[in-house]
């Protein structure tokens, strides 16, 4: 446990438990809801943020923060004009993000040389200030869940009725997109751009394979999203590759491990 | 008189940058009535449903529930709405029967704490559909009937007045038509106001109060001559 000595690894370790929780109970409803894309999309758009951050002078988290809170919102009014097809409004911002990330590093120059850490997540670049923001963010995201928990199970599973049934759906939709924004822009520093909506969504899968109930599934998704983060972390600090692709892997060697011994139990 | 359960008065809809589907529509549904609405396909049955549940707003016209104006209604738990696509819903949701039933009461709480209250209204639900023996299990791994009789276990567990089904029979096996319309004439029985869409007019034959015959176009459907009521209206 020698990985304990080390404050950046300490620092790591807090980030990843506190992301291990929010990204898979936030991945789970936009899984169920067929929205995982915004994950994705939102990531993207962090990298202009991210640049922004980095150009500015300004702390990366924050501007990243403020990136993808902005772009949610925008996908949210996009997808009220593409109503019949929403997964549109989606591939546009994450293209915007994406083009304007681009040019936003290479004008960069110096300043944005060190956006690998950002591509694919790094232990050591994560600030005291860095874990502070993550951890209060976190704390509200969870305090969200915890709070809504219910209306939006009802609103993914049957969102015409929980209107009728008196839920403020649209308010709790744009509520929700900020959140899942304030997820991804959390997640960045320990997962890396590429990787996050990975996070948010394969602990999920494997989840559902053996729950029985959507309780179990909440469960277990946290529980495997917390396994792959921990062991992720701990092999990205003994073979000095990056968090975001350790965690990744890890998180589908599960999947692979309960697909096969669900395979089994059937005989 | 008594109120009506829903009074709808010269009221008129059309989707953005259509043809109006709903044209100058007038039709009183008294309480505990068992009415029955008929019509063909893409008829705007249910587009009419909708306005009456206020997910769609007419152009013009008025509609009262329990003699509320739709605007002011407040009481949704006293509707019970089960939607044409309910049977379609994605079914690899990881979700128990008892889960999905429990939905419209937990979702007033916090915690997702089924509380003995709360389970009592579950088992009493669930045994009017016949399916108490399902409660803990996933909602996909249950017929499509069965399903159906799930959803009509969750409005059933708010106690509403007024009951609407869109087409609750489409898809599902005998047993479970036989099921569900012994229940709804059981709580029509004791009050409350059904109306159902339908295309089978066999099961409502002796029950029904009221038949609504929507028409499409210039094709012209006559209700069925034996019924003791009915109402017509033209689109288009
Ligand atoms: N959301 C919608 N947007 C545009 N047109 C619609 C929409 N829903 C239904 N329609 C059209 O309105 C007509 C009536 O539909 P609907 O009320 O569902 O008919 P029914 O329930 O009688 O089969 C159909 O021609 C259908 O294509
Ligand atoms: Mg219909």
């Amino acid at each position: 446990m020698d990985f304990l000595d080390y404050s950046f690894m300490q620092r790591a370790l807090l980030s990843g438990f506190a992301i291990g929780i929010v990204c898979p109970l936030m991945g789970m409803f936009l899984v169920l809801r067929r929205l995982s894309m915004i994950g994705d999309a939102l990531a993207h758009v962090s990298m202009a943020g991210i640049a922004t951050g980095l150009i500015l002078g300004l702390n990366p988290t924050i501007t990243a923060l403020i990136s993808t809170m902005t772009a949610s919102l925008l996908i949210d009014l996009l997808r009220k004009t593409y109503s019949k097809f929403a997964e549109i409004a989606i591939a546009i911002i994450m293209a915007g993000g994406l083009g304007i990330g681009i040019i936003l590093i290479t004008i960069g120059g110096s300043n944005t040389a060190n956006v690998m850490s950002y591509l694919f997540g790094s232990i050591i670049a994560i600030s005291p200030f860095d874990l502070f923001i993550i951890l209060i963010i976190s704390l509200i995201i969870l305090t969200f869940m915890i709070v809504f928990y219910n209306k939006l199970f009802f609103i993914a599973f049957d969102e015409e009725a929980a209107r009728l049934n008196g839920i403020p759906v649209n308010f709790i939709n744009i509520l929700f997109m900020l959140l899942t924004a304030m997820t991804v822009a959390v997640s960045i520093k320990v997962t890396g751009i590429l990787l996050i909506s990975a996070l948010m969504t394969i602990p999920v899968a494997t989840s559902i394979q053996i729950a029985r109930s959507f309780k179990q599934t909440s469960f277990f998704s946290i529980l495997f999203a917390l396994l792959s983060v921990f062991f992720g972390l701990i092999s990205s600090f003994y073979f000095n590759w990056p968090p975001g692709g350790t965690i990744i892997v890890i998180s589908l060697l599960i999947l692979i491990v309960v697909l096969f011994v669900k395979k089994l139990s059937r005989f | 008189m008594e109120k009506s359960a829903i009074y709808i008065n010269n009221i008129s809809f059309a989707y953005p940058s259509q043809k109006p589907i709903i044209n100058n529509v007038t039709l009183n549904i008294q309480k505990k009535q068992f009415v029955g609405i008929f019509g063909p396909n893409g008829a705007g049955k249910s587009t009419l449903i909708k306005l009456i549940l206020g997910l769609l707003k007419p152009s013009r016209g008025k509609i009262l529930i329990n003699g509320q104006a739709l605007e002011n209604f407040q009481d949704w738990s006293k509707i019970g709405y089960i939607s044409q696509k309910a049977a379609s819903f994605n079914s690899s949701f990881p979700a128990t029967v008892e889960e999905v039933i429990a939905a419209p009461l937990l979702s007033k709480s916090f915690l997702p704490k089924i509380t003995g209250n709360i389970q009592k209204k579950i088992e009493r639900a669930l045994s009017l559909v016949d399916l108490l023996s399902y409660k803990k299990s996933l909602i996909g791994n249950l017929s499509g009937g069965q399903q159906q009789r799930v959803f009509l276990a969750r409005t059933l567990i708010t106690e509403p007045e007024i009951l609407i089904l869109d087409e609750p029979f489409v898809g599902i096996d005998q047993t479970s038509i036989k099921l569900i319309f012994n229940t709804l004439k059981e709580l029509n029985d004791r009050g409350t106001t059904i109306i159902m869409i339908t295309h089978d007019l066999r099961w409502l034959k002796e029950e029904i109060d009221l038949l609504v015959c929507v028409e499409k176009g210039s094709i012209h459907l006559h209700c069925p001559v034996n019924f003791k009521n009915h109402v017509m209206y033209h689109n288009h």
